[in-house]
């Protein structure tokens, strides 16, 4: 009887233990059995999802060493390419001496970077001066420069050492700041001043400068403040009053000011006392 | 004996397996086909009545546990599909595409309908009523892969256990 029934009463079976199940979900029994029965599936899916999140874990890695090799690949190629220029920088450091002892001119200043950060600010003072902290003792009138988007750019000097080692840095944008500067485009020169505001002016261009809008202005290295080619900014306008013999730039300055968070200070380097000079 | 409980062991754990594979590739939230529920119609059209229905009985309580519908609802709907398509066997010609069509939307369909209205009296949480749109995906989806389920099953199960093929229908 069972044997042709089986079927019918096996459904019947599960029927019931399925009613219950429903009945008494509430139940500590019925929760006890359904974690159960969760925990006795777990290894079996647990195990094949594991080895894919391992698959997973090996193609990146994998991955990782691709890059890995690619980048180490672009290091090897620059560090060749940085020797290479190394090279021969030194050779026209050497030629260059050889040609300023030959002319009996003193060779350019080096300079060495010493890193400061922003200590503060002072709010009646914003656009012209503010407190850094060097790691090493600097000296007054040493150039300070910042970075932006990987290019050295102009924002200051020091103007005072404090007390305590803290020195505050004179901004571009200072009345009392100025800087010899000349136009990467036409290489005509002049002297950038501050104005006080967020704009620095570059004044003493001949009138028939050639000077436009978005022209790159950069630092000309006299008096051996400041190294030659450092960024200072960018010709926003160009002032040419009536009649007048010489002609203005306003520039914008390359380095964000209010966003300055660290600086390079760069003292110059005293020059080898063994260098000999030809009258 | 022996030879069948290891048939029934493997078929659960490799079906179970395949379940968590499939959860496990497709992002949450689509609708994937009800592998499970046609695995069990097709053991049972095959008229492997008892076994189809304890398969069923078993991952069904094993989806409730996982998922979020009342534990047993799932149980004891895919032991029904299992009873059923077990019963209807002998007159089921379960190698015909057209059969199996049938069989995958009319399971699907009573499936949707059977959750709905064992949740709605067992399980008055406002979560894990199916809406008419993902038992429409079902539906289709289960359709869809029916026939492949069908010859897999059949295939699986003639390996370990080869029966003369169903003449009538």
């Amino acid at each position: 009887m069972f044997q042709r029934h089986r079927s019918a009463t096996l459904f019947g079976v599960y029927s019931l233990v399925s009613l219950a199940l429903l009945a008494w979900s509430a139940n500590r029994v019925v929760q006890s059995l359904k974690l159960s029965f969760f925990y006795l599936w777990s290894p079996s899916g647990s195990a094949v999802v594991g080895s894919l999140d391992q698959w997973g874990r090996v193609g990146q890695g994998f991955a990782k060493i691709l890059r890995a090799d690619q980048r180490a690949r672009d290091f090897e190629s620059r560090w060749v390419q940085d020797r290479l220029d190394t090279a021969r920088l030194k050779s026209l450091e050497e030629e260059n001496k050889r040609m300023a002892d030959l002319l009996g001119v003193s060779p350019s200043a080096g300079f060495h970077a010493t890193t400061a950060r922003v200590w503060a600010r002072d709010p009646a003072d914003w656009f012209h001066s503010f407190l850094v902290n060097p790691g090493t003792p600097v000296k007054e009138g040493a150039a300070v420069i910042t970075m932006e988007s990987g290019r050295p750019v102009v924002v200051g000097q020091v103007r005072e050492i404090l007390p305590d080692g803290k020195a505050r840095i004179l901004l571009v944008t200072d009345p009392f700041s100025a800087l010899s500067a000349f136009v990467t485009r036409t290489g005509e020169q002049g002297l950038v001043e501050g104005r006080g505001g967020a704009k620095i002016l570059l004044n003493y261009l001949f009138s028939d400068s050639d000077i436009r809008p978005g022209d790159e202005v950069v630092t000309a290295g006299l008096g051996e403040v400041y190294p030659p080619h450092l960024l200072i900014g960018h010709v926003t306008d160009v002032v040419a009053p009536l009649g007048a013999s010489s002609k203005r730039a306003v520039v914008s300055p390359a380095a964000r000011l209010g966003f300055v968070r660290e600086v390079l200070i760069l003292s110059p380097t005293s020059p080898d006392p063994g260098d000999k000079k030809i009258p | 004996m022996k030879r069948t409980g290891m048939f029934f062991v493997l078929t659960l754990v490799l079906g179970w397996i395949f379940q968590a594979l499939i959860l496990y590739a497709v992002p949450a939230g689509l609708p994937t086909p009800q592998w499970l529920l046609l695995a069990v119609l097709a053991l049972g059209a095959q008229g492997r009545t008892t076994f189809a229905m304890s398969a069923g009985f078993i991952w069904g309580l094993a989806l409730d546990a996982y998922g979020i519908s009342a534990f047993g609802v799932q149980g004891w709907l895919l032991a029904l599909a299992g009873f059923g398509s077990g019963t209807l066997s002998k007159n089921l010609n379960a190698e015909k595409l057209g059969t199996q069509e049938t069989l995958a939307v009319i399971a699907t369909l009573v499936m949707w309908g059977g959750i709905r209205i064992l949740s709605g009296i067992f399980d008055h949480s406002p979560v894990g009523h199916p809406s008419v749109i993902l038992a429409t995906a079902h539906v289709a989806l289960n359709a869809l892969v029916a026939p492949g389920v069908f010859w897999v099953m059949a295939a699986w199960s003639d390996l370990w256990d080869p029966r003369p093929r169903n003449d009538h229908a």
